[in-house]
């Protein structure tokens, strides 16, 4: 299916192969910013890291993103090719995982979504969680 | 609908301020290849794609672009946050100040408006899905450059995750294209 593709860019098997496909675990395929393995490119000799949490909200906050986008990667890879079984449930345990890591953090600290927000100590708590851009995650 | 997290997929934390990096930056929030127009490109071809597949994977992408124009913005943000109107001035932002104060803009580096004159729109699922590939090759290659401008860890490391996420919409949209290509000449 994908002979002509530039060959910089690898494809993950789509056939009976695919049991064969490698994925990153959760926490680097963030680091890299791709989960899969075979289609990652580097950028000359740079190297991604990850920052180390300097704390606990902020180790949790890390952890959903770990979970949300392999769950994503997935769901992108899903839209195109919906039978394929494997990343189907690896899809649904991954979003499980990014669900009750949410209610562990909103539980603890305020709410992510408006939906889920709660009148905590005076204040809806989605107003007292603050914006992205201000500091950190 | 669209729901929204205060969350951002990819950790952005930049501690030393660098006018001059902002304005390179903005390029990808107005500029003609930034997250902003991929993210209105792939939102507006959804209508015209042959089955839910393309619909769901341009609706899928397009939304991820929206949270990359957040990521851009923050960056923008982290890097002039308390700038003086001096530091403006020297990191080339003199202009934008005059305009716009510490307000960021849909402009890119040079302060061209944004514009949707470069964003493909043919009603043909496979020109405009070749579109898209050569509009993530093209957001790759400027994040490669703004890679090769920066100097700072905290800024280069953002920027590698947006530089790979492009390749795997890149190949996102080539499976689609691939399948629909094969598919629509029976």
């Amino acid at each position: 299916m994908f002979e002509s593709l530039n060959p910089l860019y690898f494809y993950p098997y789509v056939d009976d192969e695919r049991e064969s496909q490698d994925l990153f675990p959760v926490k680097e395929a963030t680091m890299y910013g791709n989960l899969f393995k075979n289609e990652y490119v580097p950028y000359k000799n740079y190297v991604p890291k990850l920052k180390q949490a300097k704390n606990q909200k902020e180790k949790l906050i890390m952890d959903i993103s770990f979970y949300s986008n392999a769950s994503h990667d997935l769901e992108l890879y899903l839209d195109a090719d919906p039978s394929n079984q494997e990343y189907a449930l690896l899809h649904e345990k991954y979003s499980k995982k990014t669900m009750e890591l949410e209610k562990e953090y909103e539980e603890k600290y305020g709410a992510l979504c408006a939906q889920n927000g709660k009148y905590k100590d005076g204040y809806f708590s989605y107003v007292t969680q603050p914006s992205v851009w201000l500091k950190g995650e | 609908m669209f729901k929204y997290a205060k969350r951002k997929p990819f950790m952005i934390d930049i501690k030393k301020r660098d006018t001059r990096m902002a304005k390179y930056v903005l390029t990808q929030y107005g500029g003609p290849y930034g997250e902003l127009g991929a993210a209105l490109r792939y939102l507006n071809q959804r209508y015209t794609m042959p089955d839910e597949r393309g619909r769901t994977l341009l609706t899928d992408i397009g939304t991820e672009e929206f949270s990359h124009v957040e990521m851009i913005c923050t960056m923008i943000y982290q890097l002039t946050r308390g700038a003086s109107v001096k530091e403006f001035e020297e990191g080339g932002m003199g202009g934008s100040f005059a305009t716009h104060g510490t307000e960021m803009f849909m402009v890119d580096s040079n302060g061209q408006d944004f514009s949707v004159t470069g964003i493909g729109a043919t009603g043909d699922p496979l020109a405009d899905l070749y579109e898209d590939m050569a509009a993530e090759e093209k957001a790759r290659t400027v994040y490669e450059h703004l890679i090769d401008l920066a100097n700072d860890e905290d800024v280069i490391q953002p920027l590698l995750y947006l530089r790979q996420r492009e390749i795997v919409h890149f190949n996102r949209f080539k499976q689609m294209y691939e399948i629909y290509k094969k598919e629509l000449k029976k």
